[in-house]
């Protein structure tokens, strides 16, 4: 597959917060439009524009599709196609924290699940990391510290590079920031 | 914690748009202080500050479908307004209602990077215009809270 030689001239990149990670101004969504109901051709066409346009990150997660879960896997049949030159040249989020499979085990914030999940969206993708891997929302229920040292954990073992939040409000976000 | 921890937390996703604003009551100001970049999702609203809902709500549109999170009562008369009028300063600034809604996020340089959905090809390159003009003047910015409020 061959891209566009002046994809990088196109975009703007930012630096993600004090970090050594710049990120495009527009970054694609796979929250819907990659599903197993999708037209496989569209999306296609559609991550090969992105990435012309100097777009380097692409944002997934456990339970994006519909079915949940298909969005991982049908963005990893096209990465691992078209895309296989070019892994070092993209950032590859992925999520865990909302409901993914029956059971105690698939949903919010345990470390139980959010490793697990992750196993689950690696081999889906066929990755051998993701680039951010974020908590989904914030669990009222599971202690701060085992999700957050579930996060630690996962960068020490290879299977993310960075960590990420979502949907924490202001007084939730501050402990995990903070010291 | 994480910093504590040896990983220090690189990314916050929240949802934020003209829309839904909670994240300036407090978190971007957690995040600019602390180093933490921001990327928000539904930059549009769910496709409510898109040109579709201009002229009321179209059959095929989220909105007009049950199970779509954007529920038919998400666009009043009143909003339709609302969308009219902040489409005019999108106009007169050479952009689409979608193009300056994403622009106004970028305004923030704490905000690093803004996730647009695509259904096509042609639908993100019309977003990726937006980066044509992500600043505003004060008049813009004045016109926009005073729709917002309206």
């Amino acid at each position: 597959m061959k891209f566009s030689s002046d994809r990088y001239t196109q975009m703007q990149y930012r630096r993600c917060g004090d970090s050594g990670i710049l990120l495009p101004a527009i970054s694609l969504g796979l929250w819907h439009n990659f599903g197993d109901v999708d037209d496989p051709k569209v999306y296609r066409k559609t991550l090969h524009t992105a990435f012309d346009n100097g777009i380097t990150h692409f944002d997934l997660a456990n339970n994006y599709g519909p079915p949940p879960g298909s969005a991982e896997t049908n963005f990893g049949k096209i990465l691992h196609t078209d895309f296989k030159d070019h892994r070092d040249e993209l950032i590859i989020s992925s999520k865990a924290g909302y409901t993914m499979w029956d059971g105690p085990y698939g949903d919010w914030g345990s470390k139980k699940y959010l490793v697990s999940s992750l196993d689950q969206s690696l081999k889906r993708m066929k990755l051998d990391y993701v680039d951010i891997f974020y908590h989904h929302r914030p669990d009222p229920d599971t202690p701060l510290e085992e999700t957050m040292s579930a996060l630690d954990l996962i960068v020490r073992q290879g299977k993310a590079l960075y960590v990420g939040i979502s949907n924490y409000k202001a007084p939730e976000a501050k402990k995990p920031f903070i010291c | 914690m994480l910093k504590k921890m040896g990983t220090p937390c690189l990314i916050h996703q929240p949802k934020y748009s003209m829309y839904e604003r909670w994240v300036e009551d407090g978190l971007l100001d957690l995040l600019g202080k602390e180093g933490v970049g921001c990327i928000p999702f539904s930059p549009l609203a769910q496709g409510l500050l898109t040109n579709k809902y201009l002229k009321g709500i179209p059959r095929n549109s989220r909105a007009a479908k049950s199970h779509g999170f954007l529920q038919k009562d998400a666009i009043t008369e009143d909003r339709v307004d609302q969308l009219k009028k902040l489409n005019e300063i999108a106009s007169d600034r050479g952009q689409s209602l979608a193009q300056m809604a994403l622009a106004w996020l970028l305004k923030d340089k704490r905000v690093t990077s803004v996730l647009v959905g695509a259904s096509s090809a042609e639908q993100l390159l019309d977003s990726l215009k937006c980066l044509n003009n992500t600043s505003f003047d004060k008049i813009e910015l004045n016109g926009i809270e005073g729709i917002l409020k309206s």
